[in-house]
């Protein structure tokens, strides 16, 4: 058997599937967060390779109303190819009454992403959910734990949380908590490129340039503009990423709101 | 980076020491000066440092939380990756503070080597000492000390060379060698990746150039060790699940699965999406399946046939404790190893690491924080090996409450029983003759699989006799012996459930036949869930007691004649029930006016008369030593 693979690639790979199969292990109810942006389509595919090409736990999609309509369709054609359980949620009474981003950025996000969310895992009682986040895409988020407790209020106590080491995560959660399980928050920006390379994974073609023009990171089309980029597939991508001066989320108009507006949205329970 | 260097191994090198010494700034200052920050990181901290009226801060570019960088400090670990010397790292950044200790532990539990960074004036502290034991624990064996701040204390080689002896001398007793010292300013780059102008009597290595001397871990190991994390069923085929902890995997190789000591092939390894594998090496998750159906859950260890694990109740170890309340001996917690879990106590704390502050050290405890040594002893045996030999399944972690609160190593197993060594329970011939390409209905949890669980037979072991010939006292020591030896038995002692169940019986006849038929039932029960039932009941009727026999298969019932003459009882009469039974005060008494029928062909007589509980109690763990492999 050859073995010239990517061995950074290849640690993370099998890192990342020990990390789903505890987490399906443990769990009464566990599901998994599909935002149907890169990230949480390479952790899809994990998923898939840790239990030999099934997926035995229902994707969730929190759905603002406001997502680019091909990653719409992205999600639809993936989940019927792929024979997938969906759960889409959405904060209806907030739409309702007219949520947007100009009420607020910040707002927007807590009603139509966290406040969904939180009713979703509550409606369907997970007490488990994968989430595709990774250490380098921002600062807060660099400082979790692979299995991340949650209260009842969904707040992460960043300040306190408990050591995990030697593969022994905190995966037991006091009744009406849930855990967060992060299996590629030890992954890179370019480490998800060269995966979805090198495993032929389908993504939405959003990612790639159009008219000088590209997504660097997937949002809600009112607060994600795409960066100045010629990167037309993977490899062109990975090329750009190895020289960019920008940092993944610059596009992303809600963590610009306050310089730790991330930090202040995911200890109230933001992904 | 190139296309060569990725396929490089990547190592992990954790930076470790006290708090403010440094260790923030240092990795900061290395991915400046090698261009590997991103530009709006870097504006990010520039406007940060400028807000507080200092230079660029390089730690800003690594402490993300906004309490970090208002209060100076490092709370939790974080890691970036950086390419040193054309190779590919992860530098995870560990606080220094002893309150953040359990961050500093899971930041530096994955590393490969570790830079120890002490403050050139304040010199040597407590945290530089404990944070060598915890490398002990860890199993790290490349450290490299960076003597930091070296232009605060004029660039002093004295300074360097007493901060080099006293340092030396603490790893040298805690069985440490230093790879190397480096004298370093991080905040003005000396040392660092470029040699210092200032030191020009050090001529050893940069820190920069010290990553290049960090070998990759070798991960070869001829022992195989596969502890089980789930079982899958696709496609009626049954997998087990699990990562490969130490050594390799091959088609057709001969298993055994721990604790039950049997054997299987490996009949697949499964992929996905490609095609199926021959061979799997460390570290790799794989989902295989067996040649035969063998019993198997989560928790188990396949190993290979030559090197057996341990498994033991008791063992001694080294763990640093996190618990917010102090680690007390005789204190209860749940331990892990690997994917078993069981509960545990301290039996014994044989020395708490003592690192600088003697007035904390107590030996009745392991504070937070602290490093301590003693003997642990288990509910159940669990599989493990010395982490000398096996660091990955020779360590555990407790859990208190729902938080983990301490990890440690296994220094020895006590009174360990070598796996190999055991005679483990065997599946009888009706198993080995079904369908092998047929698993028994899921779900299908029988009496086979719980004894295969326990790792023992269970039977019913009937204890008949007179009323005060000592079957309770023969049935409880025997209990206390099964219980010790980790054999699941319950005792079901006939005055006991004359209180309960059966409160509704007389002593006519009728009542002792439905007495005893009721024993017999609830026996049977305990059976079938896989226990050792003891009974102790006088059971006159022999009619009865061969009811009972008959309702069980032949290999599940041993009679035992507690056999006691008459008077002797009558003498002991602990109860005063003869003399009750004499003065016509209790009607229907076994002996006095109610028939005893001794056994005609019981397994075992003991004659109580002569023998001592003791002795009495060693003639039934004999006969099952030699009669259903029992290890006792």
């Amino acid at each position: 058997m050859s073995d010239s693979r990517n061995d950074r690639l290849y640690k993370l790979e099998q890192q990342s599937i020990f990390i789903i199969r505890e987490a399906y292990a443990k769990a009464k109810r566990p599901g998994l967060l599909w935002s149907i942006g890169k990230d949480s389509t390479v952790l899809l595919w994990l998923v898939r390779k840790a239990f030999m090409g099934h997926c035995p736990l229902p994707l969730v999609h929190i759905d603002t109303r406001f997502k680019i309509p091909e990653m719409i369709t992205h999600r639809d054609r993936i989940v019927r190819d792929w024979g997938l359980k969906l759960i889409v949620g959405s904060n209806t009474v907030a739409l309702d009454q007219g949520m947007t981003p100009d009420n607020g950025r910040l707002e927007c996000c807590s009603a139509l992403k966290t406040d969904a969310f939180q009713k979703t895992v509550v409606e369907y009682g997970f007490d488990s959910i994968m989430l595709g986040i990774r250490r380098d895409e921002e600062r807060s988020r660099s400082k979790e734990r692979i299995f991340s407790v949650r209260g009842e209020n969904f707040e992460w106590q960043y300040k306190d949380q408990p050591p995990e080491f030697w593969q022994q995560y905190n995966t037991e959660v006091p009744k009406g908590a849930h855990v967060r399980v992060h299996p590629i928050l030890d992954w890179t920006e370019i480490d998800v490129w060269q995966y979805i390379e090198q495993e032929n994974i389908p993504v939405v073609t959003l990612y790639f340039a159009r008219d000088g023009k590209r997504y660097r990171s997937l949002g809600c089309w009112p607060c994600t503009s795409p960066i100045a980029s010629q990167a037309a597939n993977i490899a062109e991508i990975i090329t750009e990423l190895k020289t960019i001066g920008q940092s993944e989320r610059g596009g992303r108009a809600q963590d610009q709101a306050d310089r730790y507006a991330m930090q202040k949205l995911r200890a109230k329970g933001y992904m | 980076m190139n296309a060569e260097t990725i396929n490089k191994p990547e190592m992990t090198v954790v930076i470790i020491g006290h708090v403010d010494h440094g260790k923030s700034t240092l990795i900061g200052r290395l991915l400046f000066d090698t261009r590997q920050v991103q530009a709006d990181k870097i504006e990010f901290a520039r406007q940060r440092s400028t807000e507080q009226g200092r230079e660029l801060e390089f730690a800003y570019l690594l402490d993300g939380l906004s309490e970090e960088q208002e209060q100076g400090i490092t709370i939790d670990f974080t890691q970036t990756r950086i390419t040193l010397a054309d190779r590919p790292f992860i530098i995870a950044d560990a606080p220094g503070h002893r309150e953040f200790l359990k961050n500093m532990l899971s930041g530096a539990s994955k590393a490969d080597a570790a830079i120890l960074v002490i403050d050139a004036v304040e010199g040597v502290s407590e945290q530089s000492r404990r944070h060598g034991w915890l490398l002990t624990l860890l199993g790290i064996q490349q450290l490299v000390v960076v003597v930091n701040k070296m232009d605060l204390c004029g660039w002093s080689q004295a300074v360097f060379a007493a901060i080099k002896n006293e340092f030396a001398e603490f790893l040298a007793q805690i069985g440490l060698t230093a790879l190397g010292y480096i004298p370093a300013s991080a905040y003005q780059g000396d040392n660092v990746l470029v040699k210092s102008v200032n030191m020009p009597w050090y001529t050893g290595a940069t820190v920069a150039g010290q990553f290049a001397e960090f070998c990759p871990p070798s991960e070869q190991s001829r022992t195989l060790r596969l502890p089980v994390q789930a079982l899958y069923r696709f496609d009626s085929r049954r997998l087990l699940a699990g990562r490969i902890e130490a050594g390799q995997l091959a088609l057709n190789q001969t298993i055994v699965v721990w604790p039950t000591g049997e054997q299987a092939q490996i009949k697949a390894i499964d992929c996905w999406p490609e095609e199926r594998r021959d061979t799997a090496d460390q570290g790799r998750c794989v989902a295989v399946e067996l040649t035969k159906p063998l019993f198997v859950e989560r928790g188990m260890v396949v190993a290979d046939s030559a090197r057996p694990p341990l498994i033991s109740r008791r063992m001694r170890v080294r763990l640093v404790w996190l618990g917010r309340a102090p680690l007390a001996a005789g204190q209860r917690y749940k331990i892990k190893i690997g994917f078993q879990e069981s509960f545990a106590w301290w039996e014994k704390i044989e020395r708490v690491i003592d690192i600088g502050n003697i007035g904390e050290a107590s030996p009745d405890c392991v504070p937070a924080g602290f490093v301590g040594e003693g003997i642990i002893a288990l509910d159940q045996p669990l599989v493990f090996d010395v982490f000398a030999e096996l660091p990955a399944t020779g360590r555990f972690v407790l859990v208190d409450g729902w938080q983990i609160a301490g990890g440690g190593i296994i220094i020895e197993a006590l009174s360990a029983v070598n796996a190999a060594e055991s005679k483990p329970f065997r599946q009888d011939n009706t198993a080995t003759s079904r369908n092998e390409t047929l698993f028994p209905v899921t779900g299908a949890v029988n009496k086979e699989l719980r004894r295969q669980q326990n790792g023992h037979h269970s039977l019913v072991i009937w204890l008949t006799g007179l009323s005060g010939a000592g079957k309770t006292t023969i049935a409880n020591g025997l209990n206390e012996q099964l219980f010790t030896s980790g054999v699941h038995a319950y005792v079901l002692d006939g005055d006991n459930l004359r209180c309960g169940l059966n409160k509704d019986l007389d002593f006519s006849e009728n009542g002792r036949r439905e007495n005893i038929r009721r024993i017999g039932e609830t026996a049977k029960i305990l059976v079938d869930a896989g226990l050792v039932v003891i009974v102790a009941c006088i059971s006159p009727y022999s009619d009865d007691r061969k009811a009972v026999r008959a309702g069980l298969c032949s290999d599940e019932f041993v009679e035992v004649f507690v056999n006691c003459p008459l008077a002797v009882c009558e003498q002991r009469d602990k109860k005063a029930l003869y003399t009750k039974a004499r003065r016509g005060e209790i009607a229907n008494f076994t002996g006095i006016d109610s028939c005893y029928e001794p056994p005609q062909q019981p397994e075992i007589i003991i004659d109580s008369e002569l023998l001592t509980v003791d002795a009495g109690v060693e003639l039934i763990l004999d006969y099952l030593r030699n009669h259903f492999e029992f290890v006792l």
